[in-house]
């Protein structure tokens, strides 16, 4: 973020046309500094600045790779799905038998059937046929997904009933019922013997004897993030990387050129973008629409048995004659928790690290627990812990850092995904009502006269209220079903509290008015909208700048104490200000402490940012 | 109201909990306030300007109700123990016994009005230290400096009251502040008072309780910005009220 700056002894003044045309930087002698180069030189010359920047850096890319950070699913798992095999097995009579059923049925006794159904079902016996067959296909898929090519001769049966289903569902389309109902038979009395003749090889129990089944590799981690999560993770690797590739293009493309590194500013912002926006496309490309993806298939499916893993290439044989050799690979993320799962045997654990954390995993009490008079006689429940595939063992220090809340989920994994919540209200209510307060400024500051009257009336209207308890209130009286919290939050935050910078840009814009070049430009006969944007704005935009640096930090503090009072975000939904509101018992410290030592951090950091954006913007302003 | 009773007793009720509060977190900042600024110029580029600096900027950056609960952690049963942490009176006090009486106040008073003070404070010393220093540099203080008076006079009788003027100007966005903080302090410290009492009304979507809090709560704000009015021609000759 900072360019490249080599010269030093700067005034710390605002540029005068002398100090321009200095030369001391030993790039080529017709090169002169532009206000942007002072300003990041400036920057670059002060550490807290730079610790600030760095920090703030760390936090978002936390924020934005929240998911590969904390998550409840695996990066990849190579497995087989013996529950998932067992039940599409299982459920390919039934399904033949409904058709069955409906091949037989009068139209009448459809129609008098379908009254206790949901609307939408299919409405002819023929499309409910039409469904059952297209359910029993997915199935099928699924079995044969499973069934490793060796075993051909064992998926022969299977493309028999699916052929008998589908002449049957044909059958059913023309009106022959009574040939589509043989053919459905068929079908039926097929799955019968399939159930037992494909059946799934156990690796538990290989003598009871059945067909083998292949792995499956899946990366669910890296199917449920979306295209624009790509963008975000792509821009902050170039952002955080910046230093070493903008070196290298100056040097190496550029030459070093004072006059063409300052040209190629936008150039380089554009190839940022345009390769996130590349990388999130191939992505989609490869991994498809997000995938929704239910966790129990996958971390309870392992902890249970349900899921064995089996290494890619292998058969549950290779795993019955030799348990070591086929187990499969399972990548887990560094927490491997998801924000909003459930461990309800762990509620209210303290910090792993602490004393008073130990559990008994037989009971789930804590170790050190001493039955004294104080609790009045009544036995605690005892309920065993379960750890869960993939999770460190019960008592490692690593398996909740910073405790767990109420409904036992890790606090540390709510952080991560919370600081996505509350560092993006800050951000986009910053945006928001930088946008407003610049549009409505510019006119009262631009127009004058009624204008401007009426405008700034109306905002004095608006400071007479304390704006959190206008916050507060919009908050309270937002129905959270029809708009999402969040939302609610940064318009709410923007509506309210764009007056501060709608006053600054009219103070701006008074000052500016009168100046010549803005006479010239009405003088040129510019309409108003190219003279206030092109003219006025850009020389309005620095004491903007820094204005919204600072509503960053103020949107996060308005968001956390909102949340904190519980009208912001809400459970399961995570923000740093709502995992405090979980718990204010003193007791439960971690919850309340924590996320508290997120925010302050990051408010620290963005008032370090705007202090010194503020001083190198113009010295004269220093605080 | 919900439960019957009239928002209007209950508002001037909780009035006389919340207005006292608030009163003596705004004095106590300012007079907490104006020497830090003072003492960090007159001391400028030393260690203790820098270890105040530094001391105010994390003050200003911690958020009201996280330092509310940490508070509650250090001083509550959890922690040292030391101070009351919920509402204004032990359960048993005894109103009768005047001076007791008024000491468990004060005791129970002190974390509340530390979390309404530390950030008014922080922001209000902040501005007062960038106010001398502008003073400071001005030609006239120059000229006292040249006429030989002493650093005391200078301070105290020259720069003082000009730097004065932009810090008194933030009571009127200082007050707004202090009454949305109050709302999370007498929630986390379960004072009886108006925040709460608004809180409770948007909790319960009680409507007559909502308007009334803002009603008064605007009030409360024009008020602040009248006697920041006023203290500013008291500070500057030059402003006069008509």
């Amino acid at each position: 973020m900072v360019e490249e700056v080599s010269n030093d002894g700067a005034p710390a003044r605002k540029p005068s046309f002398n100090d321009m045309k200095l030369d001391e930087s030993g790039f080529a002698s017709e090169y002169s500094k532009d206000y942007s180069d002072l300003v990041f030189e400036q920057l670059g010359k002060r550490t807290l600045f730079k610790v600030g920047v760095a920090v703030l850096t760390l936090l978002y890319g936390i924020a934005i790779f929240a998911p590969m950070i904390a998550n409840d699913r695996p990066f990849k798992v190579e497995s087989v799905d013996l529950k998932s095999y067992g039940s599409a097995l299982r459920i390919l009579r039934p399904m033949a038998s409904t058709a069955d059923r409906l091949a037989q049925q009068s139209d009448e006794e459809f129609k008098a059937s379908l009254q206790d159904v949901a609307p939408g079902a299919p409405n002819t016996r023929a499309a409910a046929a039409r469904v059952e067959f297209e359910a029993a296909r997915l199935r099928l898929a699924t079995l044969r997904s499973m069934i490793p090519a060796t075993a051909e001769a064992a998926t022969e049966p299977l493309a028999k009933y699916e052929g008998h289903f589908s002449r049957g569902a044909d059958l059913l389309d023309g009106g022959d019922s009574e040939a589509a109902a043989g053919e459905f038979g068929e079908a039926k009395t097929l799955a019968r013997s399939l159930r037992r003749d494909l059946k799934a090889l156990d690796p538990a129990n290989p003598e009871a004897g059945g067909v083998p089944l292949s792995s499956r590799t899946e990366r669910p981690l890296l199917e449920s993030i979306a295209a624009w999560e790509v963008v975000l993770m792509v821009l902050w690797l170039l952002w955080a990387s910046w230093p070493l590739w903008n070196r290298v293009w100056n040097g190496v493309f550029l030459g070093g050129d004072r006059e063409r590194i300052r040209d190629a500013r936008r150039m380089k912002v554009l190839a940022c973008f345009g390769l996130a926006i590349l990388a999130s496309v191939t992505w989609r490309a490869s991994f498809g629409p997000p995938a929704e993806f239910d966790f129990a298939t996958h971390k309870q499916g392992i902890t249970d048995g349900n899921v064995v893993l089996l290494a890619s290439g292998k058969t549950t044989a290779d795993l019955a004659a030799d348990p070591g050799a086929a187990i499969g690979a399972l990548v887990w993320p560094m927490v491997p928790f998801g924000y909003d799962e459930l461990h309800a045997d762990e509620k209210f654990r303290p910090p792993t690290w602490t004393g008073k954390s130990a559990r008994d995993p037989e009971t789930g009490l804590p170790l050190d627990l001493v039955s004294d008079d104080s609790s009045g006689g009544i036995a605690p429940v005892e309920v065993p812990i379960q750890v869960r595939a993939g999770e460190p063992a019960l008592n490692a220090v690593r398996r909740h850092p910073l405790g767990t809340d109420e409904s036992g989920r890790d606090v540390l994994s709510r952080m991560v995904w919370g600081g996505r919540v509350s560092l993006s209200v800050g951000i986009l209510s910053a945006a928001l009502l930088t946008i407003i307060g610049v549009i409505i400024g510019s006119l009262a500051g631009y127009f004058g006269g009624w204008v401007d009257i009426g405008i700034m009336r109306g905002i004095e209207i608006l400071q007479s209220i304390p704006a959190f308890f206008l916050i507060l209130l919009a908050l309270a009286f937002t129905d959270p079903e029809t708009v999402p919290p969040m939302f609610a939050i940064v318009l709410v935050i923007a509506i309210v509290r764009w007056t501060g910078v709608a006053r600054l840009v009219r103070g701006e814009f008074l000052r500016l008015r009168e100046q010549e070049f803005v006479v010239a430009s009405q003088a040129l006969g510019f309409s108003s909208r190219r003279t206030i944007f092109k003219h006025v704005l850009p020389n309005a935009m620095s004491p903007v700048l820094v204005a919204a640096a600072f509503s960053v930090a103020a949107g996060i503090l308005t968001e956390s104490a909102v949340s904190f009072l519980g009208f912001g975000i809400r459970e399961p939904d995570a923000s740093w200000g709502a995992i405090v509101n979980e718990s204010r018992n003193p007791e439960n410290w971690w919850i309340q402490m924590f996320p508290g030592v997120a925010i302050f951090v990051t408010v620290t950091c963005y008032n370090l940012v705007g202090d010194a954006i503020r001083d190198a913007m113009d010295p004269k302003m220093k605080v | 109201m919900q439960s019957g009773q009239s928002v209007r007793d209950e508002i001037l009720k909780r009035l006389k909990v919340t207005v006292p509060l608030s009163l003596v977190a705004v004095l106590l900042s300012y007079i907490i306030a104006l020497p830090l600024g003072i003492a960090s110029v007159r001391r400028q580029g030393t260690a203790l300007d820098g270890g105040l600096t530094i001391v105010l900027f994390v003050l200003y950056s911690i958020p009201t109700f996280w330092a509310g609960l940490m508070l509650v952690l250090l001083f509550g049963k959890t922690g040292t123990d030391l101070l009351p942490i919920l509402g204004l009176h032990d359960k048993d006090a005894d109103p009768s016994n005047t001076l007791a009486y008024a000491w468990d106040t004060v005791l129970h008073c002190i974390l509340p009005v530390l979390t309404l003070t530390y950030g008014s404070l922080a922001y209000l010393s902040r501005q007062m230290r960038a106010g001398m220093l502008d003073v400071i540099r001005q030609d006239y203080i120059r000229t006292a400096k040249a006429k030989g008076l002493s650093d005391d006079r200078v301070v105290y009788r020259h720069a003082l009251r000009n730097s004065m003027i932009p810090v008194l100007t933030l009571l009127a966005s200082i007050l707004p502040i202090l009454i949305g903080g109050s709302v999370i302090v007498e929630f986390i410290f379960d004072i009886p008072g108006m925040g709460k009492y608004a809180y409770e009304g948007l909790l319960r979507r009680d409507f007559s309780i909502v308007m009334a809090t803002t009603i008064f709560v605007g009030v409360m704000t024009q008020f602040g910005i009248l006697l920041s009015d006023i203290a500013y021609s008291l500070v500057d000759p030059r402003i006069r009220l008509h």
